[in-house]
């Protein structure tokens, strides 16, 4: 504990430098403003931001990168409260009792709330974060090949079998990300794969093109809908923004309950915050008094949510951190990042890179302290951007997604490749394929085939090394819990449907 | 278009399929490796495409074949909002693809001012000032970040700042 606490106090003493703490402010204030704009969340806010963080040092851009993601957590909700339109899917059940409060007269609460939520939340979870990391980056150490190879199967198969709608889409989601990540030199033969001849794609698909292709672009693409549609106006004048006492009594254990919840959910790859925040409000309604008031401004069911889904944002870094293996799609972005600057997280970035570890850990608290400084006097200047029109601003987002591709490696070859794959996330949300297992999949893609040649390699080819340990048995249990679990819930409810359904018949014959 | 009736479940099936097999049959042409096992960096691709073209025909025989063809003739039948998204997305990807033949002759501030204006034209309307000027404004603003602020070396067609 005391040498947890002694890494915690180095990571301070490197997040408090001036020039992190401004980048950290400064991440957390753009982070707040696209995580406002509606269809642009955490995942879209930290790839068209990613530009900025190119020619920082590891350190200054992962701290950049968490100030953007928490930003962007904080500001997703103040879309959902004073339009009804959450900014991302973790801001949704902001919008059931938040866009009520506001109707009400209550926007300066249901902000206040809303960032101190955050605030708690998120501090919560970034403790238990600081408790879990060095345990759990000691503990995968002990991973070989075979068990990193069946880490990523088990981590992949959760986000694919989470996948809103149908499991299959996930997983074919998932398969041609792998496959994206097989385009190229392969590094161990030196053999040339599906280039299709063309020079370029011999150093393969740089990942970023295809996480902005798919996030920024294909979100631009979605939205270009409501330029149809028309936009709603936002409050933009506000009182005193703060909560009364008893809407403080009245908060404080939903906040403190739905925290940890929040983290759990969060730490799951595949959950994420919409996950963690829909259940923390059914939690909450299920357990008040007064559950009618639920959906009519009830100050409990906003906190709830915020609170959950701001610990599921630390909560997500845990794998990514510890293990290397990005659990949504705003830590896949952050990874891939990571891995563009030469960074590559996991067990040993704690070892070899205590400074970057402890730093960001570390800066999650002064982040959270930050945003509710900037999201509670602020909230009535930043929610300003809401009032932007998106027939000026999505075009804008388009500019930035451009120039942050061509950043990345000084080459529009890729610009075309961004078209295709904003083309390709625009097909997928209207065929209804989960994005996020293939965005996961393009990163962790080359990692995972390595390690399972390298397996196979220490094995002379045998395929029972993927079933030697008993970590590797769990690992695999797990995948098929991941798989069958989904499977069995829906049939289950179905056959409760029918009963009910049955049940029914029966009393209207009798 | 009717998108409570719209479900490309076997269409989705069908493609995926089709990609499966054709990833496996470009599989196939990968060539082996001269040292060790050859067919090593075939494998893992390999699997993948088996993979896929098992979920597709579980996707296609899952799926609600009749709907389908009902979403097909839908896809005729596009509401004009539908209809202009459609052409929106087109242009954007003309303009992107074009943005790109002219990004390094042109110069970053010269093509990104054509290119959103073109977007800003298409999204804003006639509004010709209002236009010019956010885009003048992007360009300019973002080339100083890059240049002298972040130390990325954005094209120019000549030495202006």
């Amino acid at each position: 504990m005391i040498e947890i606490l002694q890494s915690l106090m180095n990571g301070f003493s490197v997040a408090l430098q001036p020039y992190h703490l401004l980048l950290v402010t400064l991440g957390g204030i753009l982070g707040t403003i696209v995580g406002m704009l509606p269809g642009l969340g955490p995942a879209t806010g930290v790839a068209v931001l990613l530009p900025l963080t190119f020619s920082m040092g590891p350190t200054a851009a992962l701290i950049t990168m968490t100030g953007i993601y928490y930003g962007a957590m904080f500001g997703g909700s103040r879309s959902s409260i004073l339009i009804n339109t959450p900014g991302d899917g973790a801001a949704l059940a902001a919008t059931f009792d938040g866009y009520p409060m506001a109707k009400k007269g209550k926007a300066e609460s249901a902000l206040a709330i809303s960032a101190i939520a955050s605030f708690i939340g998120g501090t919560i979870a970034a403790v238990f974060m600081v408790m879990l990391a060095t345990p759990v980056s000691r503990f995968a150490l002990k991973f070989g090949p075979a068990e990193y190879f069946l880490l990523m199967v088990a981590a992949l198969s959760m986000t694919a079998s989470m996948s809103k709608g149908n499991m299959v889409r996930g997983f074919i989601s998932m398969i041609v990300g792998l496959m994206i990540a097989t385009i190229g030199i392969d590094a161990q033969s030196g053999m040339k794969r599906f280039t299709m001849g063309i020079l370029e794609l011999q150093t393969g698909i740089d990942f970023l093109i295809v996480i902005i292709g798919i996030y920024a672009l294909g979100e631009v693409f979605n939205s270009f809908k409501s330029l149809q549609d028309g936009t709603q106006k936002a409050q933009t004048k506000f009182g005193k923004i703060w909560i009364t006492k008893d809407e403080w009594k009245k908060s404080k254990w939903p906040i403190l309950r739905s925290a940890p919840l929040g983290f759990l959910i969060g730490a799951l790859p595949g959950a994420g915050g919409t996950m963690a925040s829909l259940m923390a409000y059914n939690n909450e309604k299920q357990m008040s008094k007064t559950p009618e008031e639920f959906g009519e401004g009830a100050i409990e069911g906003l906190a709830a949510p915020e609170s959950a889904n701001n610990a599921a944002s630390v909560g997500a870094l845990i794998p990514m951190l510890t293990l290397g293996i990005p659990g949504s799609g705003t830590t896949a972005v952050m990874m891939g990042a990571l891995l563009m600057l030469g960074i590559q997280p996991g067990p040993l970035l704690f070892t070899k890179h205590p400074d970057i570890a402890w730093g960001v850990i570390a800066s999650m608290f002064i982040g959270n302290i930050i945003l509710a400084i900037v999201n509670i006097p602020l909230a009535g200047i930043l929610v300003r951007v809401l009032s932007i029109p998106g027939r000026i601003l999505y075009p804008v987002v388009l500019g930035l997604s451009f120039v942050g591709a061509y950043a990345i490696a000084n080459s529009t070859i890729d610009f075309y490749l961004l078209v295709i794959f904003g083309l390709m996330g625009y097909v997928m949300k209207k065929i209804k394929i989960p994005t996020a297992p293939l965005i996961l999949a393009v990163i962790v893609g080359n990692t995972m085939e390595q390690s399972f040649r390298q397996a196979l390699r220490i094995s002379d080819g045998d395929l029972h090394i993927f079933a030697k340990s008993n970590l590797a048995l769990t690992l695999i249990a797990l995948t098929v819990l991941s798989v069958a679990y989904p499977m069995i819930k829906s049939q289950l409810s179905k056959l409760r449907q029918s009963m009910v359904k049955s049940d029914k018949d029966q009393s209207k014959a009798s | 278009m009717n998108n409570q009736k719209s479900d490309f479940s076997a269409l989705t099936g069908i493609v995926t399929t089709l990609v499966g097999i054709i990833y496996l049959i470009m599989c196939y042409f990968v060539p082996r490796a001269p040292m060790g096992d050859p067919l090593d960096p075939i494998y893992f691709p390999a699997g993948l495409g088996v993979l896929l073209t098992g979920f597709g025909v579980i996707l296609f025989i899952k799926s609600d074949k009749s709907v389908m063809v009902q979403s097909v003739k839908n896809l005729n039948q596009m509401s004009g909002s539908d209809k202009q998204v459609t052409k929106m997305i087109g242009i954007t990807c003309v303009c992107g693809t074009l943005y790109g033949l002219i990004f390094e002759h042109a110069g970053f501030v010269i093509s990104t001012i054509i290119f959103l204006s073109s977007i800003l034209f298409m999204t804003n309307g006639k509004k010709i000032a209002t236009n010019l000027i956010v885009s003048a404004l992007f360009s300019i603003g973002i080339f100083i970040l890059f240049n002298h602020g972040l130390g990325i070396t954005l094209p120019t067609a000549f030495e202006l700042f």
